[in-house]
């Protein structure tokens, strides 16, 4: 069933995150800037957002693609990618990162290595 | 350290301040005055904040406009606050010919009393002379606007050029007008900056507080004011920027309104040299100093096994942003300094190299 999308507006220092449900995709987007000074008040309601926009449908595609993170919200993100996994095992999970950027590189073959189960897929841009 | 350790004892106590000495002919007025309006913008009051900025626009655009340009490592600007006033002071080379003629026309200026200030203002603002570069109104509306508490000098470098000198300041509130200002502890901290950075092709330090808008303000002047060089628009030392200024954010602590920290960016001939500084309870530096220890020992693979194993841990939150730091700056180290300050706090240095790239 396809719903109206659910945008939350990227910040100073949180990310764009967009949920989507059309046409039997059902799909997450991280995009941006996530360095909150307060991680979990964004993250904890973020969480919650989510799971009750797809409510009982499996989550099958989750974009990120951040700019600049730093390492808490790193963990956060890999959370949601395991919480998301453990509800929707065959989820793909694209990984963006710029070609100069060899950090964030980093973290998503970090990611793939921790998360071996998880489809995960770096594209260079 | 050792050196630069009077220079953060004096400017540890002022809430803020902004250094930056460099090349102007990349225009970084904006972006300076960026960092300095996103971090007045929420503590004074909108008419002091407007009053500041076009000032500082002012005195930097003087630095683009009439500096020799001979030495970028000669020119710079310091802004800070002591909690009532704002200090300006600035500092560029100039073309020995020029000296003679800047140096009447401050004189002039310094003579004349607030009233005759606004006149020669309105004067030259309907005067149809006008030099190359400007109406010469910059100096006049300085002088005005800081109730003429500019001084000046100028220093011969060479046959060809000497430097040029200027500083001034304003009440942080009107309320604050009969406040005297003390220009001496502004001489002393101004020579402690040229002291401890003049081997130096480019410098910014900082004290503040180290908000996530800072952080923003600080890699657009990067991207936009030090495009020349080149890790200073690469990803890499972004991140590694936003890793230590958060973690003066998180440790770091003010105490009797002081600035958390200190953050000292140099350009050397070798590198970008990172450096911040601040207090830190003891109990964590301790801990602090052994996983420095483990981090800078480890080889690459083990650093690698270091942040998996951190990662794979999703109840504990903390801890991968300096094994970040050791991973992206591997081989090189991070240097790490603690002065134990009393029982319960310490000082913290955390330092380190990044190359050219």
């Amino acid at each position: 069933m396809n719903k109206n999308p659910h945008i939350i507006e990227a910040t100073e220092d949180t990310p764009l995150v967009v949920l989507e449900k059309k046409d039997g995709v059902n799909s997450i987007l991280i995009q941006g800037v996530s360095m909150p000074e307060n991680l979990f008040d964004f993250y904890t309601p973020l969480f919650e957002t989510v799971f009750n926009f797809f409510e009982t449908d499996s989550i099958t595609n989750m974009e990120i693609n951040v700019e600049y993170m730093n390492s808490m919200s790193n963990k956060q993100i890999l959370k949601l990618i395991k919480t998301v996994y453990e509800k929707a095992p065959s989820v793909k999970v694209i990984w963006k990162y710029s070609k100069e950027d060899d950090l964030i590189k980093l973290k998503g073959q970090e990611i793939q290595s921790v998360f071996p189960e998880i489809n995960i897929l770096l594209t260079e841009y | 350290m050792a050196n630069k350790s009077q220079l953060i004892d004096d400017i540890g106590e002022l809430p803020f301040f902004l250094f930056y000495q460099g090349d102007y002919t990349l225009s970084p007025t904006l972006s300076i005055i960026n960092v300095v309006e996103k971090h007045f913008e929420p503590i004074v009051k909108k008419t002091s904040l407007k009053k500041l900025v076009y000032l500082l626009i002012e005195s930097l655009q003087n630095i683009e406009r009439y500096s020799a340009h001979v030495a970028s490592s000669e020119d710079f600007s310091l802004i800070y606050c002591d909690g009532k006033s704002f200090y300006i002071i600035t500092q560029n080379t100039i073309y020995n010919d020029k000296v003679n003629d800047l140096s009447n026309r401050l004189q002039t200026i310094s003579n004349k009393s607030q009233e005759e200030l606004d006149e020669t203002y309105i004067q030259v603002l309907s005067s149809e002379t006008k030099t190359e570069k400007g109406a010469g109104l910059g100096l006049i509306d300085i002088a005005r606007k800081s109730k003429n508490s500019l001084y000046y000098s100028f220093d011969k470098v060479s046959d060809t050029y000497s430097t040029f000198n200027m500083g001034f300041s304003i009440p942080m509130d009107k309320s604050m007008d009969a406040i005297t200002i003390d220009n001496t502890k502004a001489e002393l901290i101004v020579k402690e900056f040229k002291e401890n950075f003049k081997g130096n092709k480019s410098s910014l330090i900082y004290g503040g507080d180290f908000s996530t808008t800072f952080i923003k303000s600080l890699l657009d002047l990067l991207k936009t004011a030090k495009v020349n060089e080149l890790n200073s628009k690469n990803r890499k030392t972004h991140h590694l920027l936003i890793e230590m200024i958060q973690n003066v954010k998180k440790h770091g602590f003010e105490i009797e309104n002081k600035s958390r920290g200190q953050l000292f960016l140099e350009w050397k001939d070798d590198g970008l040299h990172i450096t911040t500084y601040n207090l830190i309870e003891e109990e964590q530096s301790n801990r602090l100093i052994k996983k420095v220890e483990l981090l800078n020992e480890a080889d690459e693979e083990s650093l690698k096994i270091i942040s998996k194993n951190n990662l794979q841990d999703l109840t504990q939150q903390g801890g991968l942003g300096l094994i970040d730091v050791a991973t992206l700056i591997f081989p090189r180290k991070i240097g790490i300094n603690t002065i134990k300050k009393s029982i319960l706090v310490s000082e913290l240095m955390l330092s380190i190299q990044v190359n050219y790239e």
